[in-house]
C-alpha cells in the first residue's frame, strides 16, 4: 500500500479488478465522509454511468436517471463499493475483495451474455 | 469577440472560395475533359481485353451522372456565351458518344466501341485547348 | 527468434493499418492532379505517424497499459469526454468509408452495384472479429496485404523521372488550382495519421503482452512497418502520376482510379487493382472496429481482449458489433464512397490536436514511464507534431469548403 495517496491521482478514475483478475470497471466517484472537526475520510467509493454524468453537470444525471427509469437492467444507478473491500492499490489498478460477476458493474455484461451473446454462435470456445 | 472572429473568418472563407463565373466554367470543362478521357480509356482496355463489359457500363453511368450535373452547371453559369456553347456542344457529343458506347458494349462491337474511343480523344482534345487557352 | 517473429509480423501489420482506403483516395487523386507535387506531403505525414506509433508502442510496453486506458486515467474522465465522443464519431466515418471501399471492390470484380455487398461486408467483419483470436487476424491480413506491393512494381516499372520525384519530396507551389491541391495535402496527412492507429497499436501491443525488452522491437516496427507503408503509398501517387495526370483524368469516382495498373498489367491489373483495394480496406475495418472497441472498453473499465471469448467480454463485442452495423448503412443508403472518403479525411485532420496534446503529457509521464520516458529530442519532435496538429485543425475545414472537389 502506498503510505501517501492522491485521491484525485492515485484513485479517481482508475481501474478495478476483481479478486480473480477480472476488470470490473473504473472508480468513477470518491464519497468522502464529513465528521464536524475530524479529518475527512473517504466513505466509499462509487461506480455507474450516473456518477460519470453527475461529474459533468447536474442536469446530465437527471437526464440519465431518467432513462435509466424506462429502460436499466440495472437494480440501482451507482453501485457503491465501501473501503473494507478495497485489497490492494498497485499502480496497474485496484483489486477489490468481490467476484465481478455477482456485483452491479456486471448487470449489463451479464444481461447481454445471457439475452444475446450466448444465443448466437462461437461465443465461446470449446473447452 | 469571439463571435466577431467567427463571423470574420466565415466571410473571409466565403470570399476566398468565390470563383468568377468563368473560373466555374472552366472547372466544368475540366471535370468534363476528364471523363471523356476516362471512357476513351475504358473503351480501349475493353478493346483489350482487360477489363469487364460490366465495368465498361458503370464507368458510362457514372460519366453520364458527371456529364449531367456539368451540363446544369453550364446552363446555369454566367460566364461567357462562347466558352458556355463551346462546352455546351462537347458534352453533347461526349453524351451522345456515351450511349452508343453502351450499345457498342451490349453488342459486342468491337468497331463501334473504338469508333466511341476517337469521339471521346476528340472531345478530350477540344475541351483541353479550351483549357489552355485559359493559361 | 520469438521476437523477430515479432517484428516481422508487426512490420506487416504495420503495413496493413497504412494503406486503406483513405490512403488510396488521396494518393490516386494526388498523382493524377498534381503528379509528383505531394509526395512531400506523404513523407512529412510518413516522420510525424513514425514518432507518434513509436510513442504509442513505448508507452504499452513500458506501462502495458494501451492509450486510451491511460487517458481516462491519468486526465480524468471530464478532459477525456469530448476528445472521446468526436473519436468516436470519427471511427464510425472511417469504418463507413473502409467499407465503402470494400464494397466498391467487390462491385468491380462481380459488377454488382455496390449497395448489394453492405449488410454481407459488414456480417463477414463481423463474424471475423466475433470468432479469430488477435493474431490470427494479425497474421492473415498482414500476409494478404502483400498484395498491394503490385503498387510499388508497377511504380517501377514504368520508369518515373527521378528528378520530379525527389523535387516532388519537398514541398512546392502548385502551377494551378492550388486550394484543391492544399486540400488533397491535408488529406493525405489526415489519411496517414489515423486515430484508431494509434489506439490500436498501443492496445494490440498489450494483447501481444510487450513489455520493455521490447521496445527496441517497438522501434523497429514503427520505422520499417510505416516506412513500407509509407512507398506503398507513394508508389500510388507515382502510378496515377504517369497513368492518369497525362490523359487528364482527375479520378472523381473510384471507377477512374481502377484504370491505373492496367498500363503495367494488361491481363490482371483491373483485378490486381480490386483485390488489393479490398484487402487493404479488409485489414483496416477490422483495425477500426476493434479500435473502437478498445476504446470504448478501457475508457469505462470494461473487460476486453480480442483473445478473449466475446461470451467473457459482452460489451465490448457489442462496441465492434454496433459500430459495424451503423458503418454499413452509409453504403446502403448510397453515400458517394469517394466523397465519404474525403470528408472523413479532413475531419479526421481537423481533430488531430485531440491526438497528439495528450500524447505529448503522458510521454512526459517521468512517475510513470521512468526511463522510457521522452528524451529532449522526442520532446521537440512531439511539440512541432502538436503545432502542426493545431494548423492542421485550423485549415483543414476552410480548405475542404474552398478546395474539396
Amino acid at each position: 500500500m502506498f503510505e501517501e495517496l492522491d485521491m484525485v491521482r492515485d484513485l479517481l478514475d482508475k481501474q478495478l479488478v476483481d479478486a480473480d483478475g477480472t476488470k470490473m470497471g473504473r472508480i468513477d466517484g470518491i464519497v468522502l465522509a464529513l465528521d464536524g472537526d475530524k479529518q475527512p475520510r473517504i466513505d466509499h467509493l462509487e461506480l455507474g454511468f450516473a456518477v460519470l454524468a453527475r461529474r459533468l453537470h447536474p442536469r446530465a444525471e437527471q437526464w440519465l436517471l431518467a432513462l435509466r427509469r424506462r429502460w436499466s437492467v440495472r437494480k440501482s444507478a451507482r453501485q457503491i463499493v465501501p473501503v473494507s473491500k478495497v485489497m490492494d492499490i498497485t499502480e496497474e489498478h485496484i483489486q477489490l475483495d468481490l467476484n465481478a460477476l455477482e456485483t452491479p458493474a456486471f448487470d449489463w455484461e451479464r444481461w447481454l451474455r445471457d439475452h444475446i451473446v450466448s444465443k448466437i454462435p462461437g461465443s465461446r470456445s470449446e473447452q | 469577440m469571439l463571435r466577431n472572429g467567427l463571423v470574420c473568418a466565415i466571410l473571409l472563407i466565403a470570399a476566398c472560395g468565390h470563383k468568377t463565373p468563368d473560373q466555374q466554367l472552366h472547372e466544368a470543362a475540366d471535370a468534363a475533359a476528364s471523363w471523356s478521357a476516362t471512357l476513351q480509356m475504358t473503351a480501349e482496355t475493353w478493346l483489350a481485353n482487360s477489363v469487364p463489359r460490366l465495368f465498361v457500363l458503370a464507368t458510362v453511368d457514372a460519366a453520364n451522372k458527371a456529364f449531367d450535373q456539368t451540363g446544369k452547371d453550364v446552363a446555369q453559369s454566367q460566364g461567357r456565351q462562347e466558352l458556355r456553347a463551346a462546352i455546351k456542344g462537347q458534352l453533347d457529343i461526349a453524351e451522345a458518344a456515351a450511349g452508343d458506347l453502351k450499345k457498342a458494349i451490349e453488342n459486342n462491337d468491337r468497331n463501334a466501341v473504338a469508333g466511341c474511343a476517337r469521339r471521346f480523344a476528340a472531345v478530350h482534345s477540344v475541351l483541353q485547348q479550351l483549357e489552355d487557352k485559359r493559361k | 527468434m520469438k521476437k523477430a517473429m515479432t517484428l516481422a509480423l508487426g512490420i506487416l501489420t504495420a503495413v496493413g493499418g497504412f494503406f486503406d482506403i483513405g490512403n488510396i483516395a488521396t494518393c490516386v487523386q494526388a498523382g493524377a492532379r498534381f503528379r509528383y507535387q505531394l509526395i512531400w506531403s506523404m513523407v512529412l505525414a510518413t516522420i510525424v505517424v513514425i514518432l507518434l506509433i513509436e510513442m504509442s508502442g513505448r508507452f504499452a510496453c513500458a506501462t502495458k497499459k494501451a492509450l486510451p486506458d491511460a487517458i481516462r486515467e491519468h486526465f480524468g474522465f471530464g478532459f477525456w469526454l469530448v476528445p472521446f465522443l468526436i473519436l468516436t464519431v470519427i471511427h464510425i466515418l472511417v469504418l463507413g468509408a473502409e467499407i465503402g471501399g470494400i464494397c466498391f471492390a467487390l462491385h468491380l470484380l462481380t459488377g454488382y452495384p455496390l449497395q448489394v455487398f453492405a449488410l454481407p461486408v459488414a456480417v463477414l467483419l463481423w463474424v471475423f472479429l466475433w470468432r479469430a483470436t488477435f493474431s490470427a487476424i494479425e497474421n492473415s491480413t498482414s500476409v494478404l496485404g502483400l498484395i498491394t506491393l503490385c503498387f510499388v512494381v508497377a511504380a517501377i516499372w514504368l520508369h518515373p523521372p527521378t528528378h520530379e520525384v525527389l523535387q516532388g519530396a519537398l514541398p512546392s507551389m502548385p502551377a494551378t488550382n492550388p486550394e484543391n491541391y492544399w486540400f488533397i495535402a491535408v488529406s493525405i496527412i489526415g489519411a496517414v495519421i489515423a486515430p484508431f492507429l494509434f489506439y490500436f497499436y498501443s492496445s494490440g501491443a498489450v494483447e501481444d503482452n510487450w513489455d520493455r525488452s521490447y521496445i527496441p522491437v517497438n522501434r523497429a516496427v514503427a520505422v520499417i512497418g510505416m516506412g513500407f507503408g509509407s512507398v506503398i503509398s507513394i508508389a500510388a501517387i507515382i502510378v496515377a502520376a504517369v497513368v492518369l495526370a497525362p490523359r487528364g483524368i482527375r479520378v472523381d469516382d473510384y471507377h477512374q482510379a481502377a484504370l491505373m495498373l492496367i498500363q503495367v498489367f494488361p491481363y490482371w491489373g483491373y483485378e490486381l487493382f480490386a483485390v488489393s483495394m479490398a484487402i487493404a480496406c479488409v485489414g483496416a475495418a477490422i483495425e477500426v472496429a476493434l479500435s473502437m472497441a478498445y476504446t470504448f472498453a478501457q475508457t469505462f473499465g470494461w473487460n476486453w481482449g480480442e483473445d478473449l471469448d466475446p461470451a467473457e467480454d459482452a460489451r465490448f463485442s457489442l462496441v465492434y458489433t454496433l459500430a459495424l452495423l451503423g458503418a454499413s448503412l452509409f453504403m446502403l443508403v448510397g453515400v458517394d464512397p469517394l466523397k465519404l472518403t474525403l470528408l472523413t479525411m479532413a475531419i479526421s485532420a481537423a481533430v488531430l490536436p485531440f491526438v497528439a496534446i495528450p500524447m505529448l503529457l503522458l510521454m512526459n509521464d517521468r512517475k510513470l514511464l521512468r526511463d522510457a520516458a521522452n528524451g529532449v529530442f522526442s520532446n521537440v519532435a512531439t511539440a512541432a507534431i502538436v503545432v502542426l496538429t493545431i494548423v492542421l485543425a485550423v485549415v483543414s475545414i476552410p480548405l475542404m469548403v474552398v478546395g474539396g472537389s
